[in-house]
């Protein structure tokens, strides 16, 4: 599995040192390399959790009213 | 690509890895990453902090990571068992709604009909004048404060010790009166206390959850994503009792739709399927429920001035048995539109001693002209079958707001209510009076104004001061139009607390900038009796200043210094532990201050170090006696059964208003979207509001999606874009808008008709016509 991911660009693998676990990440520069990242993961067997985190650094939000 | 952008992509990568390694950690004990890796991403230089999410009422518990001052990321809390470290799209987006651009900073007064800028100290002080000048001339009843189920804790509580205590009115109120009063009168007739007696662990034990009119998917994500997780893993059922089809019914194993207002019916006939089949949990009944009717045709509050108070009569089960005849499954079909056989079917779920049920429900069952009956009626269902008060068995009515039941329900920031009790209660109000040092007179016996009322008295004069934190009526109020005329009438005066400006700032004398949610510290109580606590992270911009010291700072313009003697750097602990005092004890005992910084949150009762995870049974709640179930807050220690019977809604559909109206939410956005349409994502999913069509009703009109069309009622008619075969699909006859948008405030088209005992409104059914524009 391990090296199945490392073939996938955009990608960087975490693994567990005492578990069959991955920790996967996934950094896309388009919405279409992203949708083609996805299939390609969905191709894959076993991938059974997806977290998702939201970082806001220093961007100003904006009004949208 | 810019040097900031490439910090802020690996700034999220590194926050991706560290959720992801957490839950992680969370799903499988003991997993162990290479140390390298989580020096890596370990984010050295954040400060994460625990904290309630903003938003709903489930309460999730998230941590939000600051850096040089300001809130930067944030992630779902893999210690929190509310939400075990997942995040609903608000969640993950919440803290952008403190960087508005727009932020309220500084205080602005109306002169001379235009807004000017003033210093906070010069603000509260013409807040002040005003109060005190309005009550000299007009009496303490010309004066209101309407707070929110988003108010903290300390909010509610100071709002309440100096109205009801020091200024000696009741014209307290909040807008979970228009969310959550009907829940509140529910449990109130049925069990004596308020809140429900099991907690969101329920979810892991039950085998079926029948959801009333409820869109979890949509309104409750992370909890409706549990449910998701049980109906996967253990095979739990998911059933959608509901009049519009959702995201929540696409997901559920089944759908059952009916027509507005005969849940009632449906509810009945479901009582006496359990009882026609020998289903009813006879020893249970027997020691554990009286059986009582009420008054029937109780009107619907149209009228200013109306009044109703409910005489409960006690019946026999025989009576109740003969009250259900006319609630057969056949009959209630042909009004229902729901099947004989599907009602049949719900009534097996509730009756099979092998399966563990929950009810869920929110504003379907809530915002209804029989609100407090329908919550009747559905633990009438659990208590025929026991089915209640033990892991997976649980009626459980959800809340909307973060803080509806900590701070409106248990602090009571409603007219009749007190921190305990109610001011009807002599003795109530003798330990009101004692724990706030004011002479008991000081607290009037009688109730005020209930929210409706209140806006009414507004419009007529009778209030000519009205004070608003953290709520946006002149977006929520139904039949909208009158109460904005009515605030905008010359002698009236109105000071509005917020963040951001919103169609109630435009009407206000006074705007005072608020601190927000983590810009302050303070708590919040869920749907689950979880109270949590959050501390300040960052500072809030300008002169804001938390609603709670507002009041406090007010309240010494008014003399009234030696109640609020507090300084600003502990007030928050010392307003805990005054207020707890109300609730000392094994039936509503709340934790510590301590325990609530150090962990995310606890259940009350918090008995001897313990939360109680659910009420009314010996083996779990260390304040029941016996070693079975124990209803203690009824005297004679049983829960009620009512005879409710179906009665039709004040408005219905006819030929020229011949659709319903339904109002809701949307999932990206947060009740009148100030804050979520600040959020350039969740703005950017939903930009408007709209008007949500069955397929054939739009066929036959020719209205296609996008077109605009005219929506009116009786009480007014707005223009709005149509929505067919989108998000959801009302049943044929029914239209459904979200009312989050200010540019389209379907308020002025909804009817103030209210539930005669919870006098909540009810904002699923009126009768409107749809014109293709």
């Amino acid at each position: 599995m391990l090296e199945r991911l490392s073939e996938l660009k955009e990608c960087e693998s975490i693994p567990s040192q005492n578990k069959d676990i991955i920790v996967l990440i996934t950094d896309t520069q388009t919405i279409e390399a992203e949708k083609e990242l996805e299939k390609e993961l969905e191709a894959l067997e076993d991938i059974s959790h997806l977290s998702l985190v939201a970082g806001f650094a220093d961007e100003i939000n904006k009004p949208q009213v | 690509m810019s040097v900031h952008s490439i910090s802020r992509r690996s700034f999220l990568k590194q926050m991706a890895a560290l959720s992801a390694m957490s839950a992680a950690a969370t799903l499988i004990p003991g997993i162990l990453f290479a140390e390298d890796q989580i020096d890596q991403y370990s984010g050295k230089n954040l400060k994460w902090s625990k904290t309630p999410c903003r938003f709903c009422g489930v309460g999730c518990g998230l941590l939000v990571a600051t850096k040089n001052g300001k809130a930067v990321a944030v992630k779902g809390d893999p210690a929190s068992t509310v939400n075990k470290g997942l995040c609903c799209v608000k969640g993950y987006h919440s803290i952008m709604s403190l960087y508005g651009k727009d932020r309220l900073t500084k205080p602005l007064v109306r002169r001379n009909g235009k807004m000017e800028e003033v210093s906070m100290e010069e603000a509260l002080d013409i807040v002040a004048k005003k109060l005190k000048e309005t009550i000299s001339e007009n009496g303490k009843d010309s004066v209101a404060m309407y707070g929110s189920g988003q108010w903290t804790i300390p909010d509610g509580y100071v709002a309440s010790k100096l109205f009801k205590g020091l200024i000696g009115t009741n014209n307290v109120e909040a807008n979970a009166r228009l969310c959550m009063a009907s829940a509140v009168t529910g449990f109130l007739t049925s069990f004596g206390m308020d809140e429900p007696m099991g907690c969101y662990e329920d979810i892991d034990h039950a085998d079926v959850f029948i959801l009333w009119g409820n869109n979890m998917a949509e309104m409750h994500p992370v909890l409706f994503s549990r449910l998701l997780d049980q109906k996967l893993n253990r095979n739990s059922r998911i059933i959608d009792f509901a009049t519009r089809t959702t995201r929540t019914s696409m997901a559920a194993d089944k759908s059952i739709l009916f027509k507005p207002q005969t849940d009632l019916a449906v509810a009945n006939a479901i009582a006496h399927e359990i009882i026609n089949n020998g289903w009813v949990h006879e020893s249970f009944v027997e020691n554990h429920v009286s059986f009582k009717s009420g008054l029937t045709n109780m009107g619907y509050g149209l009228e200013d001035g109306y009044a109703f108070k409910d005489e409960e009569k006690a019946i026999s089960f025989e009576e109740y048995k003969r009250f259900l005849k006319d609630y057969t499954p056949e009959k209630v079909e042909q009004y229902s539109g729901v099947s004989a056989k599907d009602i049949r079917y719900m009534a097996a779920l509730y009756g099979d001693p092998n399966k563990k049920v929950m009810s869920l429900w929110c504003m379907g069952m809530n915002q209804h002209t029989r609100g407090t009956w329908i919550n009747n009626l559905v633990y009438n269902i659990h208590l025929l079958v026991g089915k209640i008060s033990t892991p997976g068995n649980s009626p459980f009515s959800l809340t909307g707001q973060p803080s509806a039941c900590g701070t409106v329900r248990e602090v009571g920031t409603l007219t009749h209510k007190l921190p305990y009790g109610v001011v009807m209660k002599e003795e109530h109000r003798a330990k009101a009076a004692e724990i706030w040092e004011v002479p008991v007179e000081n607290i009037d016996p009688k109730p005020s104004n209930h929210t409706v009322a209140m806006f009414r008295a507004m419009d007529r004069g009778d209030i000519k001061f009205m004070w608003v934190q953290v709520t946006n009526p002149m977006v929520t109020m139904p039949n909208l139009m009158r109460y904005r005329n009515g605030l905008r009438k010359d002698d009236r005066f109105l000071v509005v607390s917020d963040i951001y400006p919103t169609p109630t700032t435009d009407e206000a004398d006074v705007i005072l900038p608020s601190a927000m949610w983590i810009e302050r510290e303070g708590m919040y109580g869920n749907s689950e009796r979880r109270t949590q606590h959050f501390e300040q992270l960052v500072d809030p911009p300008g002169e804001a200043m938390s609603d709670t010291w507002q009041l406090i700072e007010v309240a010494r313009r008014l003399g009234y210094e030696k109640w609020f003697p507090w300084s600003e750097e502990s007030h928050i602990e010392n307003i805990w532990n005054e207020y707890t005092r109300f609730h000392a004890g094994a039936k509503h005992g709340m934790a510590p201050y301590e325990v609530l910084k150090s962990q995310p949150g606890a259940i009350w009762p918090y008995v001897d170090g313990k939360s109680t995870s659910w009420r009314y049974h010996a083996k779990y709640d260390p304040a029941a006696e016996g070693d079975g179930h124990d209803f203690y807050g009824k005297p004679d220690h049983k829960a009620v059964i009512f005879a409710r019977p179906y009665e039709a809604p004040p408005e219905i559909p006819d030929d020229e208003y011949p659709f319903w109206l339904n109002t809701g939410r949307v999932i990206e956005h947060w009740h009148t979207g100030s804050m979520t349409r600040r959020i350039k994502v969740l703005h950017q999913a939903v930009p408007n509001s709209y008007v949500e069509l069955n397929p054939d009703d739009a066929k036959r009109m020719s209205i296609r999606n996008g077109d605009r069309v005219k929506i009116s009622s009786r009480r007014g008619s707005i223009e709005m874009p149509a929505s067919v075969d989108e998000r959801g699909m009302p049943t044929p006859g029914q239209v459904f808008v979200p009312f989050f948008d200010e540019g389209y405030l379907i308020n002025d088209l909804t009817l103030d008709a209210f539930c005669p005992i919870s006098k909540q409104p009810d904002y699923k059914k009126c009768a409107v016509k749809i014109e293709k524009v």
